[in-house]
């Protein structure tokens, strides 16, 4: 995979406030889905800040491409064209007064002809549902449709990569399942996604990459699949485990203990990050189908 | 029902006198009857404008030119030096809002009923005049004076009256069929400073951001028993917009970190998608300027 975009010892304090990140260094990929993991006051945010270059670190380097990112402004223009972030609240990010104005406001700062931010808004609000919006208002939206909008204002900027600060807060279960179904496109086009959440199981379906956060440090970055086995990382991140891993974990303490032989290599299976995977998960783990053997 | 006693009162004081007492009772108890079943005020009465923009049939005709034709009709207003002008642009107003742009008549009277309150207070201090003898076509005796209305000061008033409701009527035209992002997007195509347009898509945008929390605030604090007496009301309110202030610090700098995070440079800048002018609505336009201007000129 090619290296989209690296951080090394980064190092951000707010005005009198202790550190709010320290010591960072990471590097995303192209095509990536990470779940950047931790506790409130973990520095997510400030992470995702640092990253689009809205903060910029005391101390550390960036690089997008390969290219370093320095403070100029051609350069921080750059690293915004290149990585959308989509805030936590809606209302945070939205500024103008209809759904389209709203969408262009990012292409229109990217200096683009009329009729390609008219095609790219249009685009955006395509692929977010939002036809037929373009002249409501977004303080009339729902919780949900405000957070498609907000999607839809990064979309239309055709980053390379999008980082999503929290972004299943406040939404309904619907409205998440909707964002994953989104999120999942975005992926397959190739655009490499990054959240920041604590919402294990979202991230356990979302991720396969997961960073954990801890007092601004990064305490683990790994698949997401050893990060959730590794009790002390979750422990110190104040995390718990996905509700399918834990349950798939469950079952096979039961299955091991009692009446199944427990074959080598086992612990290597991939746990279910859907109710379907998980349902056919006991059917194979009970041995419904034949072998009891689980992989 | 304050709105209904004050039209009542000061159209009772302009009109006595001059029409015959019966008819001018009867008409009096009908604008009471109507503004006082029609026209309660209700509450966030500028959301609510901007929801009947939004939904106005006239929101499909050109900005640009509402914005331009409203300016003008209301200049002919306010130089007008016969109330005929003011009358006819509050008519006009009235149904280019209700039966044309589709908006319900309560809703517009209820619109109307705020701005109607102050007029008629004001109504009332230009009519009355605090004299020791009675003079006038009026007089009550209050406390060894006069308060008396003179013929003078009912034709001045009613002036000044049609001058300031045929101005409103014309604001809310203005208002009640154009989304406020429409006319910012007007004023920044007639080259209005890059600032003060910034300045505007911001405020008006906060205003709803602030709205929404200031309810919530509220209502958090009326679930708590935070209005429970007049003293706690007080108290309350007054922590209230204390925390409505430091929040509105902390939303404008997450929303300028929002704005820097998509390449904002030099002004806040749109797609704006002109609606173009047409001819019918150009001949409209052109035709109520010039029965406006024809009415200010024939009736010096």
């Amino acid at each position: 995979m090619k290296e989209l975009l690296r951080l090394e010892h980064i190092h951000f304090r707010y005005e009198e406030e202790y550190p709010a990140i320290k010591d960072v260094s990471a590097t995303l990929y192209e095509g990536e889905r990470v779940a950047v993991l931790g506790g409130n006051g973990a520095g997510k945010s400030t992470f995702f800040l640092c990253c689009n270059g809205v903060l910029q670190p005391q101390s550390g380097k960036m690089f997008l491409k390969g290219e370093e990112v320095t403070d100029s402004k051609k350069d921080v223009f750059r690293l915004r064209q290149a990585v959308g972030l989509v805030f936590q609240e809606p209302d945070s990010q939205i500024i103008a007064g209809t759904v389209e104005n709203e969408v262009s406001f990012g292409p229109m700062n990217l200096r683009l002809e009329h009729s390609e931010v008219s095609r790219r808004t249009m685009q955006a609000l395509t692929k977010m549902n939002l036809g037929g919006y373009q002249d409501r208002a977004p303080h009339y939206l729902s919780g949900g449709e405000k957070k498609r909008v907000s999607i839809a204002d990064v979309l239309a900027m055709q980053p390379d990569m999008i980082l999503l600060d929290e972004p299943t807060a406040s939404l309904d279960p619907e409205n998440v399942a909707l964002l994953e179904q989104t999120l999942n496109e975005l992926s397959r086009a190739g655009i490499t996604l990054a959240i920041s959440t604590h919402d294990v199981d979202f991230a356990w379906r979302f991720a396969t990459r997961a960073i954990v956060l801890s007092g601004g440090r990064i305490i683990a970055d790994a698949c997401i699949d050893e990060v959730f086995a590794s009790e002390p990382v979750l422990a110190e991140a104040r995390l718990k485990k996905p509700l399918l891993y834990a349950m798939a974990e469950l079952l096979e303490g039961n299955l091991s203990g009692d009446r199944v032989s427990w074959s080598p290599g086992r612990e290597a299976r991939r746990k279910p990050r859907r109710i379907e995977e998980f349902l056919g998960y006991i059917d194979c783990s009970s041995g419904r189908h034949g072998s009891g053997d689980l992989r | 029902m304050m709105t209904a006693a004050l039209i009542m009162t000061v159209v009772w004081c302009l009109l006595y006198g001059r029409v015959p007492s019966v008819a001018l009772a009867l008409a009096c108890a009908v604008l009471g009857v109507a503004f006082s079943l029609l026209g309660r005020h209700r509450h966030r009465p500028f959301v609510l404008v901007d929801v009947l923009a939004q939904s106005s049939r006239l929101n499909r005709v050109s900005p640009s030119l509402k914005l331009w034709v409203v300016l003008v009709l209301m200049a002919l207003c306010v130089s007008a030096s016969n109330l005929v002008v003011g009358v006819f642009l509050a008519v006009v107003a009235l149904i280019l809002i209700v039966p044309v742009g589709g908006l319900r008549l309560r809703d517009y009277l209820h619109l109307l009923a705020l701005p109607v309150s102050f007029l008629m207070i004001n109504g009332l201090a230009l009519l009355f005049e605090l004299t020791a003898q009675r003079t006038g076509v009026l007089g009550i005796h209050v406390l060894g004076s006069w308060f008396c209305v003179s013929a003078e000061a009912q034709s001045h008033a009613a002036l000044v009256m049609a001058r300031a409701l045929g101005a409103v009527s014309c604001l809310y035209l203005l208002s009640l069929t154009t989304p406020m992002s429409e006319v910012i997007g007007t004023l920044r195509r007639v080259r209005c400073p890059g600032i003060l347009i910034d300045l505007m898509y911001l405020t008006y945008r906060y205003i709803f951001i602030l709205l929404l929390m200031f309810y919530t605030m509220r209502d958090a604090a009326a679930s708590r028993l935070g209005f429970v007496d007049y003293q706690t009301s007080i108290r309350t309110t007054g922590h209230l917009y204390a925390d409505l202030l430091l929040r509105s610090y902390r939303q404008a700098y997450r929303n300028f970190d929002a704005m820097e995070s998509r390449c904002y440079g030099t002004g806040i800048r749109f797609l704006e998608n002109r609606r173009e002018m047409a001819g019918g609505h150009v001949a409209t336009a052109v035709g109520i300027t010039a029965i406006t201007l024809g009415l200010s000129l024939s009736f010096r």
